[in-house]
């Protein structure tokens, strides 16, 4: 054991869930072993045995959704699934047929479990490897209650509020204890992906995996540091260590704090100026963190995430239903949604796109959608047919580089309301225009841009690379792939103020909206909303509301 | 005996809700009700076995069903693949 406080030990893990967190260390060891002999009985003796622990574990599984916070659904869900596992027919045919074959129901089970640990570690993909260990779970309990059906199944009980230090941890374990008492998890197995640190992040408790830690030589009065954030585990940290982790837990805290305090309000400069933040999404999975977020906006609703990876394209009844999700779920904002924006760098087996030299100067965004007006008409129509769901919608365009293409889109989107006119279909009638300002001569088409439409969004991302001749993706390019260049900081600014000039509200959606060098400036020059991953929006917030408008440092151009 | 053959739409693949959701809705027919994929037979009301097939986005595979409820089985099952298992 430890006992110099000079001798500061460090533990590396991986992040799962970001906090700090001090306090006593407490070793979780396997504390139910199968303490009774079981012999092997007849068959039918056999396969009650596992029938009576099947239904003890079913019992403290319900007992323990019975415990569980009403609004943790996502550990509900965990538990429910695990009560599949337990009445799995699969399972207990090949239990019941092993136990005729001879086994006794230890071995059965056993065997059984380990058959499908086999096949589940034949699978490639990360996450179902994972669910073995959901099984392992259940399992242990079960085989428990076959050796020791009059005992009960001890679950960890922490006496006071600790650090719980494990091999491993098993959702069912974690969800058991009372949360007020865990301040930290560390676990020296376990994985990023598993459901244990799935709902370690849910209920917010700071959590690193695959942790060096040395259970074996650890014991009695311990105390840690969990700085998850770094992904380090402190060992009883010295006094000089100490005061720097509780710095820096403090800091955090108020950071956390001091964020939250930006929740429910408008977005504003120091002077008053309204600048609404808005998220970038792509689909329902996203409309929990713009509420989380509280983004006053989605400023780019990317919608080709339906369209890929399929055989065939959504129906106009499948987009219709999740676009509609959106809406539902996002009332009271502006929702921008950006038309089907893909292009020849992506296999879409359905359209059959001819094979191109350079992709990114081809037939994408509205280039293609008007080569494929079909699938342009479904999308359209089910967009409208979803409109009278959304409080304030705007439509956007795509890799606009013509004033033609522009009324193209205009004359088709007029068709398709025709028809669902024709058709008594309703719609909102006050859907905004605009066109995604990606194409850098378009840029000083703005004036003819605003005789068509009402808003322009600038997609910063596809801007500098076209201006600046600079794959952004290239980690080869260094600083040259850099958005604070002073040339494209000056035709930024040139097109937020002919925007201005010519009454187009102009947004910027893409990275540097939340650049902090950048930012101010972007509001500076007069945008008019900004648009950012939604985890991005409560520290823009508090970034703009220090901002003091015409005291931003005009350096950058 | 129906059978019908199905490509999985949800993003995620046959995870462990999908599964779970597949293998309780079989559970509610009386008729044996099976999942082929990737040559592999498994058991449609066992979620586990329909895990162990690994299942991804755009798979084909085909159910059968055999048994006097059948017909109505494929059907309801064909309508939850559809839905992406949102019950």
């Amino acid at each position: 054991m430890i006992t110099s406080a000079a001798s500061t030990k460090i533990f590396k893990g991986t992040t799962v869930s970001k906090g700090i967190a001090r306090g006593p260390l407490y070793f979780k060891r396997d504390i139910n072993q199968n303490r009774n002999f079981v012999g092997k009985g007849s068959i039918s003796e056999e396969q009650n045995r596992y029938n009576k622990a099947v239904v003890l574990s079913q019992t403290d599984l319900n007992q323990l959704i019975a415990r569980m916070d009403k609004s943790h659904s996502e550990g509900r869900e965990v538990i429910e699934a695990h009560l599949q596992l337990l009445e799995d027919p699969e399972v207990q045919d090949q239990v019941f047929g092993k136990i005729e074959n001879g086994f006794s129901s230890t071995e059965a089970y056993t065997a059984v479990v380990e058959e499908f640990r086999t096949l589940f570690a034949q699978l490639d993909d990360e996450y179902m490897k994972q669910r073995v260990h959901d099984l392992d779970d259940v399992s242990k309990r079960v085989l428990f209650y076959i050796a020791n059906p009059t005992e009960a199944y001890e679950n960890i009980s922490l006496s006071q509020p600790s650090i719980l230090v494990s091999d491993d941890l098993s959702p069912s374990q974690l969800l058991s204890l009372d949360k007020s008492k865990v301040l930290g998890v560390v676990l020296k197995n376990g994985s990023t992906q598993s459901h244990t640190s799935i709902l370690c992040r849910s209920l917010e408790i700071p959590c690193i995996v695959r942790t060096a830690v040395d259970m074996d030589t650890q014991g009695g009065n311990n105390v840690g540091f969990l700085d998850s954030i770094a992904g380090d585990l402190y060992l009883n940290p010295d006094s000089q260590v100490e005061a720097k982790l509780e710095a820096k837990r403090v800091s955090y805290i108020n950071e956390l704090k001091l964020l939250q305090s930006f929740r429910n309000q408008a977005t504003k400069t120091k002077s008053g100026r309204l600048v609404p933040l808005g998220a970038n999404i792509s689909g329902p999975q996203d409309v929990d963190s713009v509420l989380k977020n509280d983004a006053e906006l989605v400023g780019l609703y990317r919608t080709e995430f339906l369209f890929l990876d399929r055989v065939k394209a959504p129906t106009e009844d499948e987009q219709f239903e999740v676009y509609k999700k959106v809406f539902e779920g996002l009332p009271n904002r502006r929702i921008i949604l950006r038309t089907l924006d893909i292009g020849g760098d992506k296999v879409i087996s359905y359209l059959d796109l001819e094979k191109e030299e350079n992709p990114f100067l081809g037939v994408r965004g509205i280039r293609l959608c008007l080569k494929y007006k079909d699938l342009f008409k479904d999308q359209l129509r089910a967009v409208l047919r979803a409109s009278v769901h959304a409080t304030d919608l705007g439509i956007m365009f795509p890799m606009v580089s013509t004033i033609e293409e522009i009324t193209e889109s205009k004359k088709i989107f007029a068709e398709v309301q025709k028809e669902l006119s024709l058709k008594k279909i309703p719609y909102s009638t006050e859907i905004e225009l605009g066109v995604m300002m990606e194409v850098p001569s378009l840029g000083f088409m703005l004036k003819e841009v605003a005789n068509e439409v009402s808003f322009i969004s600038i997609g910063t991302n596809d801007l500098f690379q076209y201006s600046n001749a600079c794959d952004r993706m290239n980690a080869d390019l260094g600083s040259i792939s850099s958005p604070n260049h002073p040339g494209f900081l000056r035709f930024l600014k040139f097109i937020i103020q002919e925007s201005k000039t010519y009454g187009l509200h102009v947004g910027v959606c893409g990275s540097i909206a939340h650049h902090p060098q950048i930012m101010p400036f972007l509001i500076e020059c007069g945008v008019d909303d900004l648009s950012m991953t939604a985890q991005h929006v409560l520290e823009a917030r508090k970034a703009i509301a220090s901002i003091d408008d015409g005291q931003t440092n005009t350096k950058l151009s | 005996m129906a059978e019908i053959k199905k490509v999985l739409l949800n993003k995620e693949g046959l995870h462990a809700r999908p599964a779970g959701a597949l293998a309780k809705t079989a559970a509610g027919f009386k008729s044996k009700i099976e999942l082929l994929f990737n040559q592999k037979k498994v058991n449609a009301k066992s979620s586990l076995s329909l895990m162990t097939l690994g299942l991804g986005h755009n798979a084909e595979f085909t159910i059968f069903a055999d048994g006097e409820d059948s017909e109505q089985a494929i059907k309801t099952l064909s309508e939850l693949i559809d839905k992406e298992f949102k019950i």
